[in-house]
């Protein structure tokens, strides 16, 4: 039997609610989540101030550990499965500023279950049943289930564990199958979100974000973490230094005097439109933005959608189940602008108008080439900058079919006139959308308006990056993921030069060399003098840009850029320098960002 | 739940399926509940009581006094069903997505049984239906995440509301399981 059955013998039916959507409150307003400094609870037989125990939390580096069952999902791929696995740990440790750490500590043997007494954290697929946890619970229907065990009286955490159903769902890692489709789930964004709650998280009312109570299949909106969550998880496991250099918005939310629960609260930035993050109100009306960067925000209210409705983007019951009776008859808000500074609390209340909504936003038309072709959904959906003349739209069968005016928060988007359209039962208001090419990414929302009426998606637009960087390293993920089975890894990263060729990741990326390959670098192979004149010849990456320099005297000459940048087609690249045909002449090749 | 639908209103109709996917939940059918449950009945939940199973996991133990048996056999009128988590003392364990019932609370629920022959839940929350009667007309109804009228949503309905879940009267609910039952 485990020890911690000895502690607590004391039977109790305690009811403890979540009072914020984010993370889960005790009734002392502390959050649900690992403990790492101190390390918290001390479990026996550990000594006090160790800690739970060292299969839990290494007592030393203050790493949460997780053990992950060597057979993955399948055969065939379990390396990568794995490594999917471990690259989503990897992304939450790597938000900026936290001392959120993780720990692979090894495989544990297929066959081993949910147990939060045992003392392990483990991750695994479930491949024979869908019953787990001793034969107490059945996951039928569910991607994944994440188990916490933890102490109320001050919310420390004391072990959790993941399930994969691996019974009825297929499972891939490929970041770049972009054809994934029908029931492939990709590994890494179902193992994002899960273990958004096993560090303490619940779901979010942003429709862009990993803590998004669904998403669709394939690579998804999900991979990658959104502001959302980093603000989070900065809140949750920040650095003294980070929440000292962030904001706090808080307020509460009042319809006639009283308190409004289960109210969603977002905070946008000014100056992008991007959504950095999203609440839901507490019983008492009240919200909270922690670990906010300072800046100027614009902040709105809007009823979740009724727990009661078939068609829907977030519903209170989709945040917890304490939500499934959220106030939801009240009218969205107009935009309130608040600026906050770093380690400053900026309070704005909102008094919202008693009543049901004029009309609402169930579905999001997915970005189409085509002005005729309507895809949608009720998930989230992304466009790339650069794009132009896109046809993107929001649904639902109560929203206006002529009259309304759809806007898309943010910078870098030209959006036409809107035009209306009624398919399947649903009213579509749709407009051409053109994506600068330095839109900044991010999440954006739709508002549609009909004179004082709107209706707003939040956050169910997403901006791409042009270059994806969900470890927050700088680098390119495709890059590292492209040389590395696991690019979180410390190998992976900018800095390291795992060839040891002198060319770090970064500079390897630059010059479209193999990070991995020590005699793949950019280095000049050969100069060729002939009767044209000179050619260069270096090792290229397909599409990069080079400039080659060249100087005659080696100390007094400057170097001088000749001709125009090359664009490598193939993994040599070359350039004839037609002026150098008698002389001596140095060169040298740059390869350009 | 919706799925992805294509339509090119100037030509011909193009339709292509795929899937929308809760990450918590795909929605299950109220056929294919009662297609994989060993144990579907209609009763009201007596007791609940935190406990430790012998490797000291916390799970809740509930007493469902059984008023109909709609599917399967089981061998007395008093079911017990376990799921995991609760509260026991100081300590608490939670499952994302986990089924609750409340004392005195009427369901029609959907299980599979355990080595033991304990009911667990079939799709953690998914599996439970509350039952609520409609005040007006005397009905009994049901509910469960993702099927049903909420009974609280009545009286809030108005012409501009968005579209709700469809009432499931506890006869279609009845008539929908046995029909699957073969």
């Amino acid at each position: 039997m485990n020890i911690r059955t000895v502690l607590f013998a004391v039977f109790a039916l305690a009811i403890f609610c979540a009072r914020a959507f984010v993370v889960e409150l005790n009734d002392t307003g502390d959050p649900l989540r690992w403990h790492l400094n101190p390390l918290e609870p001390t479990v026996p037989p550990n000594p006090d101030g160790q800690g739970v125990h060292t299969n839990v939390v290494n007592p030393n580096t203050k790493a949460i550990r997780y053990f992950l069952a060597s057979d993955g999902y399948s055969a065939a791929n379990s390396a990568a499965e794995l490594n999917a696995v471990r690259a989503a740990f990897g992304q939450w440790q790597a938000v900026p500023g936290t001392i959120l750490k993780f720990e692979d500590a090894g495989l544990v043997s297929p066959g081993v279950d949910v147990d939060t007494s045992d003392n392990t954290n483990v991750i695994f697929w479930a491949k024979t049943s869908t019953t787990v946890n001793g034969g107490m619970d059945n996951i039928s229907g569910a991607l994944g289930v994440t188990y916490n065990s933890f102490f109320p009286d001050n919310n420390a955490q004391a072990e959790a564990d993941i399930v994969f159903n691996g019974v009825q769902y297929s499972w891939f890692t490929d970041f770049n199958n972009t054809n994934a489709a029908g029931n492939l789930v990709f590994v890494e964004s179902t193992a994002l979100h899960e273990i958004g709650h096993f560090i303490g998280l619940k779901h979010s009312p942003v429709g862009g974000a990993t803590m998004l109570f669904r998403g669709g299949s394939g690579v998804n909106v999900q991979t990658g973490l959104a502001g959302d969550e980093v603000a989070a998880a900065q809140w949750l496991y920040g650095q003294t230094s980070t929440l000292a250099s962030l904001g706090h918005l808080q307020g509460q939310v009042t319809m006639n005097g009283s308190a409004v629960f289960g109210a969603a609260v977002f905070a946008e930035n000014s100056s992008s439109g991007n959504l950095v993050a999203g609440t839901v109100t507490g019983a008492d009306g009240s919200y909270d933005l922690p670990a906010m960067p300072p800046g100027q925000y614009r902040m709105r209210v809007s009823p979740l959608d009724p727990s009661s409705a078939s068609d829907f983007l977030v519903r209170g019951r989709d945040i917890t189940s304490d939500y499934n009776t959220a106030e939801t008859s009240f009218l969205p808000t107009a935009t309130v602008t608040i600026m906050l500074t770093a380690g400053a609390t900026a309070t704005q209340n909102f008094a919202v108008t008693s009543g049901n909504p004029a009309f609402g936003i169930t579905d999001i038309r997915s970005p189409s080439s085509t002005a005729g072709s309507f895809q949608w959904s009720s998930l989230p959906v992304t466009i790339r900058p650069g794009q132009s003349n896109y046809f993107i739209g929001v649904a639902s069968v109560n929203l206006p079919a002529s009259g309304a005016a759809l806007a898309i928060t943010g910078d870098g988007l030209t959006l036409g006139a809107p035009t209306f359209a009624t398919l399947s039962g649903e009213n579509f208001v749709s407009v051409s959308i053109s994506v600068a090419s330095n839109a900044t990414p991010g999440l954006r929302t739709f508002i549609v308006t009909r004179g004082s009426d709107v209706a707003y998606a939040n956050g169910f637009l997403e901006i791409l990056p042009l270059a994806p960087d969900y470890n927050f390293d700088g680098l390119d993920d495709r890059f590292q993921r492209q040389y590395f089975p696991l690019f979180t890894a410390p190998q992976a990263g900018p800095n390291a030069d795992p060839d040891g060729d002198g060319f770090n990741n970064q500079a390897e990326y630059i010059a479209g060399t193999n990070p991995t390959n020590a005699l793949s670098l950019l280095e000049i192979e050969s100069v060729t003098l002939t009767g044209s004149g000179s050619t260069i010849t270096w090792q290229s990456g397909a599409g990069k840009r080079y400039q080659v320099f060249s100087r005659r005297d080696v100390v007094n000459d400057p170097w001088q850029a000749i001709g125009s940048p090359v664009i490598a087609t193939n993994s040599l690249a070359q350039f004839t320098d037609t002026a150098a045909t008698n002389a001596l002449r140095f060169y040298r090749v740059q390869a350009l960002p | 739940m919706r799925r992805w639908i294509f339509l090119f209103l100037l030509f011909p109709i193009c339709t292509q399926v795929a899937v929308l996917r809760a990450t918590q939940f795909d929605p299950l059918s109220i056929e294919q509940l009662s297609e994989q449950a060993t144990v579907v009945v209609k009763g009201t939940v007596l007791t609940k009581s935190c406990q430790r199973d012998p490797r000291g996991r916390i799970y809740t133990k509930v007493e469902l006094q059984v008023a109909e048996v709609w599917k399967g056999s089981p061998t007395t009128n008093r079911f017990t069903i376990v799921h995991g988590g609760g509260i026991l003392g100081s300590e608490k364990a939670t499952v994302s997505g986990q089924v609750d019932y409340d004392i005195g609370e009427e369901v029609v629920a959907f299980f599979v049984l355990n080595q033991r022959g304990e009911g667990v839940t079939l799709g953690l929350a998914q599996g439970k239906f509350s039952v609520w009667k409609d005040a007006k007309t005397g009905e009994k109804l049901a509910r469960n995440l993702f099927h049903g009228e909420q009974a609280s949503s009545e009286e809030n309905i108005s012409k501009n509301r968005l579209a709700t879940q469809p009432r499931l009267t506890l006869a279609e609910l009845k008539r929908r399981v046995q029909g699957g039952v073969q």
